[in-house]
């Protein structure tokens, strides 16, 4: 039989899983292009007439909207879905992973051991890291145990359930290795910074590492480090970078305090981090990167985009009070690049921004229109 | 700050249910047969329930769990007739199966049993609203309120 899996710690499902990912697949395609698109119908008609009766100060905010909107039978019926839909596919990935996951830890365990070898990289975990509490409180995206929880002894199995359940999640838009945040950050960079050639990267809130290893493909010969809190994320991602021969560096560190000496780096990343993390949290990662920056370098953060208007900012944030990432609301309308400028980057080379991409309508997200969000800032 | 246990607290409040679980004699490195063996006590359990006030959709709970329950009745009904698919190409390609057969089919004992652990793992899965609800109640490191919440990340 072949293997069908796109590297050696992929937890291959069983016929039935993966007909349950299918369908998990199938059924959040169809709300996307069926049910969706009507929210912004129920908005217009039932919502919109309401709050232009209402105060002037309540029309532009989007909280506003939230109350209204959870009274809408349609909404109510839509929402529950689509929560449905994103706690089947972690149930799913847990019957997959949770069988094997013993085999899988072996795996990861002789890969992580024959690194010197193998790509080159390595993995160094730190038992004493405290989990910041905006990963423990709840969650994020329903992942049972989040980022952080083992559940046997030096074991694989977030990264493994975050692996599978991205590519359903996103309906396939991720790609075979779920590498397409860095793809577009890339796209990003090539396009704005085309004469880079950083020797040092850091990628942040790197978690499996699916979004480190294509900047070390990018730039052979640069030294690429990926830093998460998670442990069960980083060693699935380390395993996961040898069975894929790139070599990458991952350490267990917290971004907003990292511990690597002032200006490691040449160019600092992360992909869709920044919403998962806190109020108190976000100024710390800026002021960090701003320190780890060695003259001349480049930060790249991507992230989700909040919304164009008040009812897409409610739509995308969704998210946040239905799928437990709850630091979303408070991104929703802060200005990235003053905070970034507060915590110490030049304002003439600080820049928040939006670029568009195409996206086939099963893979909208809130919105008809797609795109990210790129924050980037040189020291 | 409470960092969350580890999964003794998640298992306990788990209905043991390892010996029916599909896939698990299937699992790499894990010899055939093991499946009617003693479940390996050692094994570790994944948490099945995601930390976090689950919110309420609908006026009446209970249409929250209904609506849980039917979406996992769709998957498996989806699961099924995938299967069967499989089943009857693959047959049908080898000249094995005569379509009328399936009509006048009867169980033996040993599928009798076979089909019996299955429907109680397929049962536990589409019941696990009720069981999610029971643990937002029961576990004591479960946030009580989205506020808890958000005041984790707002501090």
């Amino acid at each position: 039989v072949a293997d069908r899996r796109p590297h050696a710690v992929w937890p291959e499902a069983d016929h039935d899983v993966r007909a349950r990912f299918d369908f998990v697949g199938a059924l959040r395609g169809q709300l996307s292009r069926t049910l969706m698109p009507g929210m912004r119908s129920v908005f217009e008609r039932r919502v919109a007439p309401v709050l232009a009766a209402g105060p002037a100060t309540r029309r532009d905010d989007f909280r506003a909207i939230r109350p209204l909107m959870e009274a809408q039978p349609a909404y109510q019926f839509w929402s529950a879905l689509q929560r449905r839909s994103q706690e089947l596919a972690w149930e799913a990935a847990i019957d997959a992973t949770e069988p094997r996951l013993g085999a899988l830890t072996a795996v990861a365990r002789r890969l992580a051991a024959r690194a010197r070898r193998g790509a080159g990289g390595s993995l160094e975990l730190d038992p004493a890291l405290q989990v910041p509490r905006y990963h423990t409180a709840a969650d994020i995206h329903l992942q049972p145990g989040g980022y952080h929880t083992e559940f046997g002894s030096g074991d694989v199995a977030a990264g493994a359930l975050y692996d599978q359940v991205l590519r359903v999640y996103s309906n396939g838009n991720t790609g075979p290795l779920n590498e397409v945040f860095a793809e577009r950050l890339l796209d990003f960079q090539r396009a704005h910074w085309p004469g880079l050639r950083p020797r040092r990267i850091l990628d942040m809130g790197c978690g499996i590492g699916n979004s480190t290893l294509p900047w070390a493909r990018a730039f052979r010969g640069a030294r690429v480090e990926g830093i998460d809190v998670a442990a069960p994320q980083l060693r699935y991602a380390h395993a996961r970078a040898e069975a894929l021969g790139v070599p990458a560096h991952f350490s267990q560190r917290n971004a907003e305090s990292t511990g690597f000496a002032a200006g490691s780096f040449d160019l600092v990343v992360s992909h869709i981090m920044l919403h998962e993390t806190s109020r108190s949290a976000l100024p710390a990662i800026l002021r960090e990167c701003r320190r780890l920056l060695a003259p001349g370098g480049l930060m790249l953060h991507l992230e989700i985009p909040r919304g164009r208007d008040p009812y897409e900012k409610f739509m995308f944030n969704w998210e946040a009070w239905n799928n437990n990432e709850t630091f979303a609301v408070f991104l929703t309308d802060l200005d990235l690049a003053a905070l970034a400028v507060e915590c110490g980057f030049e304002a003439s080379s600080t820049r928040c921004g939006e670029f568009a991409v195409t996206r086939p309508p099963e893979q909208r997200l809130y919105s008809e229109a797609a795109w990210w969000k790129v924050l980037e800032a040189r020291a | 700050v409470a960092r969350k246990s580890k999964t003794s607290v998640r298992a306990g409040s788990r209905p043991p249910r390892r010996t029916a679980r599909r896939g698990a004699a299937s699992a790499p490195g894990t010899a055939r047969g093991t499946r009617t063996a003693a479940a390996p006590a050692a094994a570790p359990r994944i948490a099945r329930v995601a930390r976090g006030k689950r919110p309420q959709y609908f006026s009446d709970p209970a249409i929250d769990k209904l609506l849980s329950m039917t979406l996992t009745l769709m998957e498996e009904l989806s699961v099924t007739r995938d299967r069967l698919d499989t089943v009857e190409r693959l047959l049908e390609s080898r000249r094995v199966l005569e379509r009328g057969k399936i009509e006048s089919f009867a169980p033996d004992a040993r599928a009798t049993a076979e089909r019996g652990a299955r429907r109680t793992a397929y049962v536990d899965r589409v019941l696990r609203a009720a069981q999610a609800e029971l643990e937002e109640v029961t576990r004591r490191d479960m946030p009580r309120t989205e506020d808890e919440v958000v005041e984790a990340v707002a501090s």
